[in-house]
């Protein structure tokens, strides 16, 4: 079982190798929630519909995901390689 | 039906829930999706695991799982981020939803101290938790539209679970843990003569359950207290049931609660509560272990660990089962969990009764799937 202290006690988990990579990557997202919002605007404005526009917030954050996922950056690609798993389009 | 308070919201603060909607989508599937197969091929090549702790550690060697923990994580963080920005900007006319109600009663303890395991840790990692101060209830109303991946936008998988149970009629209906009343409202609206009880630590909560019912025309006690020492009578009780709580409790107190549960039902009563449970799938359950962990639900593996037959049999509960449930059909699936490509909650019933005669320890007749 965890231990409570763990929780109630510890910092922000880090997840991408270090605190300072999780919380760019935070901010990657953050930003990309704004982007979405503004993308969204355009496309209204355009006379375009926000949901089916190539810039909604499924396909906005597809590239985010794409190019943050730590396989195509920063953590861990020697595991990545041993394996030979082919990177998912 | 009641308006809920996503239904309030502006343009951007839709697009921003949008947003946070889509990244929950495509974790839960092509991350996932990823990580499985990652998961998948170290296991072909090195040996399939045995226990849940082998495949925790597999797992851990699985290069996208940084990635997966780190979006699980973000993803609540942000939602939060997003939601008290909403309620604390729209506070003028969503803080007119803890308006005292009519039909429904909220019956407050303001004496009501709450227990250091309840207060100490931020559940969900929701800032202040479900009770801190006045917008909490409001903030996670608005969450939980977010957190299940857009189907539990409103009250069908409580419903699919309440027409899962097996009496035609019911006298008394005790919700424990009810929050703000998503879980109590169905039962009044499929047992409308029976008297249903909400049992909540969450003053705000309590609030807000009677704003809601009162909306839907729906005569409910919300009654701020501990779901381990209700003040009801003994015997008076024909279901005691909740949703997503014994998963929130340490060990002792679920102990406390079962036993208070056996205490006020009638001899002949059902517990049934919603939860989740080890799936049997030591990918899904090693995931699932550390999700507890991303989520600050530190009892969560607790509960699964928790000796059911044994410990509901101790305070006089019988017939102890998980029996798993599909949210998506509200089907019981005695038979096990089915595969699923995409991360889900592994949503599970805990049933039991309280035998009709001392002696007698022959189960009310089984609950069949929903219609
Ligand atoms: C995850 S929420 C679920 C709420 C509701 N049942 C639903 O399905 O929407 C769990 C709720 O249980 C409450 N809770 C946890 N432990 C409790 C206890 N011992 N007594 C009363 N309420 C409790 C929390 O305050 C929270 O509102």
């Amino acid at each position: 079982m965890i231990d409570i202290d763990d929780v109630v006690e510890g910092s922000e988990p880090a997840f991408l190798g270090s605190a300072t990579v999780d919380q760019l990557a935070a901010m990657v997202l953050t930003l990309g929630m704004e982007l979405s919002v503004l993308a969204a605007r355009v496309a209204e404005l355009e006379g375009r519909d926000p949901a089916t526009d190539s810039q909604s917030a499924s396909s906005l954050l597809d590239r985010l995901f794409a190019n943050l996922r730590p396989s195509s950056g920063h953590a861990r690609p020697l595991v990545a390689e041993r394996l030979d798993l082919a990177v998912r389009p | 039906m009641a308006r809920i308070a996503l239904d309030t919201l502006g343009d951007d603060d839709r697009r921003r829930i949008d947003y946070l909607t889509a990244m929950r989508r495509l974790w839960s599937t092509e991350v996932f999706g990823r990580l499985r197969d990652e998961f998948d091929t170290l296991a072909a090549r090195e040996g399939a695991p045995t226990t849940l702790e082998e495949a925790g550690e597999l797992v851990e060697r699985c290069p996208s799982y940084a990635w997966f923990g780190f979006l699980e994580r973000g993803a609540q963080v942000l939602k939060w981020r997003v939601v008290n920005d909403v309620v604390a900007r729209n506070w003028e006319t969503l803080g007119e939803d803890l308006r005292p109600p009519h039909l429904a009663r909220a019956e407050l303890d303001p004496e009501l101290e709450l227990p250091g395991w309840y207060r100490d840790h931020d559940i969900h990692c929701q800032p202040g938790g479900v009770w801190g101060a006045a917008p909490s209830a409001l903030v996670y109303e608005i969450g939980t539209q977010v957190l299940h991946i857009g189907r539990n936008r409103g009250l069908e998988l409580h419903r699919r679970f309440t027409a899962t149970f097996p009496g035609e009629t019911y006298r008394r209906i005790v919700d424990m843990g009810s929050g703000f009343g998503k879980s109590t409202r169905p039962f009044k609206e499929r047992y409308a003569e029976a008297d249903v009880i909400g049992i909540e630590f969450s003053g705000p909560c309590v609030r807000l359950a009677a704003t809601r019912a009162d909306d839907d025309g729906l005569e409910i006690t919300f009654r701020q207290g501990d779901a381990a020492a209700t003040g009801l009578p003994d015997g008076t009780v024909d279901v005691v049931t909740g949703t997503m709580v014994l998963h929130e409790m340490p060990p002792d107190v679920l102990r406390a609660t079962f036993a208070e549960a056996a205490r006020i039902l009638t001899p002949g009563g059902i517990v049934r509560f919603l939860e989740f449970s080890r799936t049997g799938d030591l990918f899904r359950d090693a995931v699932m272990e550390d999700h507890a962990w991303r989520q600050n639900e530190p009892f969560m593996p607790g509960l699964m660990e928790f000796d059911v037959v044994r410990e509901l049999s101790a305070v006089g509960l019988a017939g102890a089962r998980w029996v798993p449930f599909d949210e998506r059909t509200g089907e019981l699936l005695p038979e096990g969990f089915p595969e699923r490509a995409e991360w889900h909650l592994p949503w599970a019933v805990l049933e039991a009764h309280k035998p009709a005669l001392a002696a007698s320890t022959t189960p009310p007749a089984p609950a069949e799937g929903a219609a």
